[in-house]
């Protein structure tokens, strides 16, 4: 592993949880590494898998998507999230690419340790499994596009496949 | 933002005084289409919670919660405001009432000004800045604070050197030294009094020797001391500028008091003092703090934790009255308590360099005197229906915050709810009537 | 860009569809309903974004004005926002990176409605504070400017930059400018929305028929606005049914629940259903459909109401001690608050003794702080196992007034308060202290982490009373005291109602304390984070 290396996380929040409880994180006062880098969602189930495989593949080393859980205002939603997310990490050990690269958690309101825990325990795993092999995760990810488009009962929009998504 | 009435206008809802219980009524009562006037004493709208530092039990900056409400009020489609205007009575006849109003004079013409702020830059009279407690200067023209709304520079004639430099500089011509006070009469359909309140004196109680010394502050000097854009930007102390190492919060110095007149007790200050003293040990982390109490009334949502929070932090407690504070050589301040603590040495005698006395809660203003609403023993707005808590002696006429007694920001943010339910269904009571008939 | 207008004629009423599904033993047929309508919107979506990403390339480049905030310190303490302005202004698209104190101010928000229309800008970023703050603070402030508020981005530096990377302002200042370039990346690609309009139920449901639901239910009838009111027992009131008179005003209880009572009987806009509860509730606002069953189950079971707003206003429960907690259930003359209150009334007003059953009472105590201000290693947290840590507010005004109701219907009858502290805080509440301190009630004061302890006192000291209340006093330098008394008064504090299912059918949150979470602790004291 390089010296150096300053992994990216990128952490998907959602609007209602796991946001204001960065939020709260940050209204403690308390820290963590400047490298997480949050988007707040309404909810992640929205995202096919092509789209985290793409993440990886423009730079970013890590994801914790941080959902609502059992609190998760759209009915239904967590429990299609994660068997998403499940399937998603058979592809990624599939194909090589960590596993310990995502994660899916629930965050709540005023989750302030909880939040710190999963961001230290991604970095902790980031650091020992280095940067992302790009390439790789480029793969994956036309691989798992196609799949979509065949396969969907609502394919994506032409532009989509030009690369502008 | 529609700063301008004539007398023709007949708002649903006049609105006295524009701090956050005016604030969230007009809000409240504008989302419901209604038309509201909000009529405001000083030169800005935002009342106390504007000049704070941060609020209990959050540390929210209190700016940045107040600011929004008060944006929110000025760019309402529904809401007007006017400042600089006081109420000068109210007469009410057949479920309307004409409130008399004195719109004092700014000296300079809103509509021309665009509020560069050149005037204030350029003028050379300063005198203590009322918003700064006092603690630093202003000029004799100049935009009340940085935050004001209007943003619009207000020339205080008192201290107006009459040199005419801002005229001269005004690129918009907006400096007009003759305008006249005017007197202006509004016929709206409800009122809802808001005027708020002030802090009792620190020099009220003479055993506390306040006048004799700089170093005896009230607590709304210190919330600028605290506050992130104060007058000195950092917490210093009045008499010599030293940065204190010894602080003590002199709790229940304005209230619970009958030699002062003030028996009752004022909700609001071991929370406010709780919060300087964790916020003073933040800013200042090597000073001793203590607060000197008689009770801890840390009772609302949150409030035990924060006092505890409070503990854990090493603020000291010390359960005792101060009876006397002397002044001594060099600005220290010596401060005689019969503390609980010791039974062989009750009388104790403790030395430090900036004292900040919890000043107890008064009305900012007498509705009755000028108006058909009548106040309690305690001076603050009576509320003799049991099942109605903003109604007053005067039908249609409606209160909120603490213009009805001491309360604190939540309180008198739920009571402006309810002062605007309970006005929005007089009027709509009326309205029906008047249908009908 | 859009033919926004046509999509909403074309799919309000699927909007309404969606939302409020169908009856439930029509499953498939409404399942398969959703996933038409789903099919519709999605191409229509589809075919709009497909437009707007046309035009959208072929449009010219976007103009972007960028906004940091210093916010008074709290931001530009650590990131140094004049580089991130300054970089900002290299990113392509951005016309004008601009820093200020505070955006969210007047001046600042005229700022950003100045600059739209000076420079031509079409799309806005302000990097601030958290969105949940400001996010619609300057969505009107572009909306003034013209704009389509939707043609606006949010970056959070504050509470996720400059808060928490305080001791890495290199890495929060890079943060921020990652973050403001990914803002104007996606702003970019933003197509402006309009609101679309439901229509709304002009109903509310409260639940809970106590002294806060009559009043909500009567103060919104008056409003001209339908209510149900739904209550679970059998008669409105609440705890107030169970007290003599309230404080300060020494008014009965009863009264004012009478005169509420009246009020919402009156009114012919509001529907009052005892004995009945809520089970089910689904929608949003303006349209929720709640399910209301009696709690008895009879032929007639339940009914589904849709109502536009709902009002929590289920009250509390008091708090019970535990088996033995100061000897509650394991000695006689051992009350919680609501019990003595009970005793007091049932005594009435000719009685001349203060007795218990058989017994004359000579002597009451009156405990602060039963069930509340719990500390950790102290006290025995209640069957829930949460600790009460929180005050309740009400218990001190109470046990004062019971105390000095006492002192003067019953002089002969010695009272003694033990307190950590006295919170008689309230308008008009500060005179029962001064009048039961006049009236002779002995007060002890013990701190928070050594409350009295309550014994059975040993028969051969049992002269002035069967139960024993020591404490360590500090009005007397913290000597420990025992006394004997005949009775022993617990001031029993509030929990939160057992509301488990609304809970969970609402998706409320709670706080720590158990009871209901509002929105915002200061600002938005009546609100929960589900809208409506």
């Amino acid at each position: 592993m390089s010296e150096g290396f300053v992994p990216k996380i990128l952490v998907f929040a959602t609007e209602k949880c796991a946001y204001p409880g960065a939020d709260a994180v940050g209204k403690a006062h308390l820290e963590y590494p400047s490298n997480v880098y949050i988007v707040r969602v309404l909810s992640p189930v929205l995202f096919p898998e092509d789209f985290y495989l793409r993440a990886y593949s423009k730079g970013i080393d890590g994801i914790l998507i941080a959902a609502c859980g059992s609190d998760c205002p759209y009915h239904g939603a967590y429990d299609r999230l994660a068997a998403r997310i499940d399937q998603l990490t058979s592809r990624m050990s599939a194909g090589g690419l960590g596993i310990e690269r995502i994660r899916l958690t629930t965050i709540c309101t005023v989750c302030i340790k909880a939040f710190l825990k999963e961001v230290a325990l991604l970095s902790d795993h980031l650091n020992r499994l280095g940067p992302v092999d790009r390439q790789l995760a480029e793969r994956l990810r036309c691989e798992s596009l196609e799949r979509h488009q065949a396969t969907a009962r609502f394919p994506r929009p032409v532009a989509a496949m030009q690369g502008g998504l | 933002m529609n700063t301008h009435i004539n007398s023709d206008v007949v708002p649903d809802a006049l609105i006295v005084g524009a701090g956050i219980a005016g604030l969230q009524s007009a809000l409240d009562l504008a989302d419901q289409g209604l038309k509201v006037l909000l009529v405001e004493r000083q030169g800005s709208i935002g009342g106390r919670m504007i000049s704070l530092s941060k609020v209990y039990p959050t540390l929210d900056c209190a700016s940045c919660i107040t600011t929004p409400k008060m944006s929110a009020a000025a760019h309402h489609p529904n809401i007007t405001v006017l400042t600089n205007t006081e109420v000068e009575g109210i007469e009410s006849a057949e479920g309307m009432h004409r409130v008399r109003l004195l719109q004092k004079p700014t000296y300079v013409n809103f509509d021309k000004s665009i509020g560069c702020r050149l005037c204030e830059y350029a003028c050379d009279t300063e005198y203590p800045d009322p918003f700064e407690q006092g603690l630093g200067p202003v000029r004799a023209i100049a935009v009340p604070f940085t935050n004001a709304i209007p943003q619009m520079a207000v020339l205080d004639a008192e201290h107006c050197g009459t040199c005419g430099t801002c005229a001269r500089v005004c690129p918009t011509d907006a400096i007009e030294f003759d305008q006249q006070p005017r007197n202006l009469t509004i016929r709206a359909g409800a009122v809802i009094v808001a005027s708020g309140y002030q802090l009792n004196v620190v020099t009220l109680k003479p055993q506390y020797n306040a006048e004799r010394s700089q170093n005896i502050i009230s607590p709304l000097t210190l919330e600028r001391l605290l506050a992130p854009h104060g007058p000195y930007g950092r917490v210093l102390r009045p008499s010599d500028g030293k940065i204190p190492s010894s602080v003590a919060f002199v709790q229940c110095a304005g209230s619970r008091d009958e030699s002062i007149g003030v028996p009752y007790c004022s909700g609001v200050c071991c929370m406010y003092s709780i919060k300087q003293a964790m916020l003073l040990s933040g800013a200042l982390p090597l000073a001793d703090i203590t607060i000197y109490y008689m009770d801890i009334r840390a009772f609302g949502k949150g409030y035990e934790q924060f006092f505890q929070n409070a503990k854990a932090m090493g603020i000291s407690f010390v359960r005792g009255k101060v009876a006397r504070i002397d002044p001594l050589e060099g600005g220290d301040l010596s401060l005689h308590v019969e503390s609980t603590g010791d039974a062989e040495n009750p009388l104790e005698e403790h030395q430090h360099d900036l004292v900040v006395l919890a000043q107890g809660v008064i009305p900012a203003w007498s509705p009755s005197e000028a108006t058909p609403v009548a106040c309690a023993s305690d001076g603050f707005v009576a509320t003799p229906v049991r099942t109605a808590p903003t109604v007053t002696t005067a039908p249609g006429i409606f209160v909120a915050g603490t213009a009805a007694g001491p309360k604190d920001i939540v309180d008198t943010i739920a009571e402006a709810g309810a002062a605007a339910m309970q006005a929005s269904e007089y009027l709509h009571q009326r309205r029906s009537v008047v249908a009908l008939s | 860009m859009s033919n926004n207008d046509g999509y909403r004629e074309q799919h309000e009423g699927e909007e309404m569809e969606l939302a409020c599904g169908g009856p439930e033993h029509d499953e498939e047929a409404q399942v398969q309903r959703q996933i038409d309508a789903g099919q519709r919107q999605a191409d229509s979506a589809r075919q709009q974004f497909e437009s707007a990403h046309q035009h959208a390339s072929d449009a010219a480049e976007p103009r972007v004005g960028v906004y940091v905030c210093r916010c008074g310190g709290n931001i530009s303490d650590v990131v140094d926002v004049e580089r991130v302005a300054e970089t900002a202004q290299r990113i392509p698209g951005v016309v004008t990176a601009k820093v200020h104190t505070f955006v969210c101010s007047d001046p600042g928000q005229h700022t950003i409605s100045n600059d739209i229309l000076q420079e031509n800008l079409d799309r806005v970023v302000v990097a601030s504070c958290s969105p949940f703050l400001h996010e619609l603070t300057f969505r009107g402030a572009v909306a003034r400017g013209d704009m389509n508020p939707y043609l606006y981005e949010h970056v959070n530096i504050r509470e996720q930059a400059s808060w928490a990377h305080r001791h890495d302002p290199a890495g929060a200042t890079s943060k921020a400018i990652r973050l403001i370039a990914a803002a104007v990346g996606k702003v970019r690609n933003a197509v402006p929305l309009d609101q679309i309009k439901l229509p709304n139920h002009r109903r509310a449901l409260v639940i809970g028929g106590g002294i806060a639901g009559m009043k909500a239910a009567a103060d919104l009838a008056g409003r001209g606005i339908q209510v149900l009111l739904v209550e679970i027992s059998d008669r409105l009131g609440g705890h107030l049914n169970d007290w003599g008179q309230v404080y300060p005003s020494e008014d009965s209880a009863g009264e004012l629940v009478a005169e509420l009572t009246r009020q919402v009987r009156e009114d012919p806009s509001i529907e009052i259903l005892l004995g009945h509860k809520v089970t089910t509730v689904s929608g949003f606002i303006g349209n929720f459909k709640v399910l209301v069953e009696p709690v008895h189950r009879t032929e007639a079971a339940e009914a589904e109401v849709v109502v536009g707003a709902i009002i929590m206003a289920t009250g509390f429960r008091s708090y019970v001690p535990q088996d033995g907690e100061l000897l509650y259930k394991a000695a006689p003359c051992v009350l919680t608050m609501p019990e003595f209150i009970q005793l007091m009334r049932a005594l009435g007003p000719q009685a001349e003794r203060l007795t218990y059953g058989d017994q004359v009472i000579r002597n009451v105590a009156f405990l602060h702080c039963v069930g509340s201000r719990q500390l950790e290693g102290v006290h025995q947290p209640p069957a829930n196992g949460k600790l009460n840590t929180y005050c309740s507010r009400t218990c001190c005004t109470t046990i004062l007034q019971q105390a000095l109701a006492v002192r003067k219907r019953f002089p002969q009858v010695g009272v003694f308060d033990f307190h950590q502290d006295i919170r008689t805080y309230g308008r008009g509440e500060e005179d029962y202290y001064t009048e039961a301190s006049k009236a002779g009630v002995v007060f002890f004061r013990h701190n928070g982490d050594e409350p009295p302890r309550v014994e059975a006192t040993p028969p051969s000291r049992a002269r002035n009373g069967a139960l024993s209340v020591t404490v360590k006093d500090a009005l007397t330098w913290g000597e420990e005291l025992t006394l004997g008394v005949d009775m022993v008064v617990l001031g029993t504090g509030m929990m939160a109602g057992e509301i488990a299912n609304l809970i969970e059918q609402m998706k409320l949150a709670t706080g720590e304390d158990g009871f209901l979470q509002e929105v915002h602790p200061k600002l938005r004291p009546v609100e929960v984070a589900v809208v409506g």
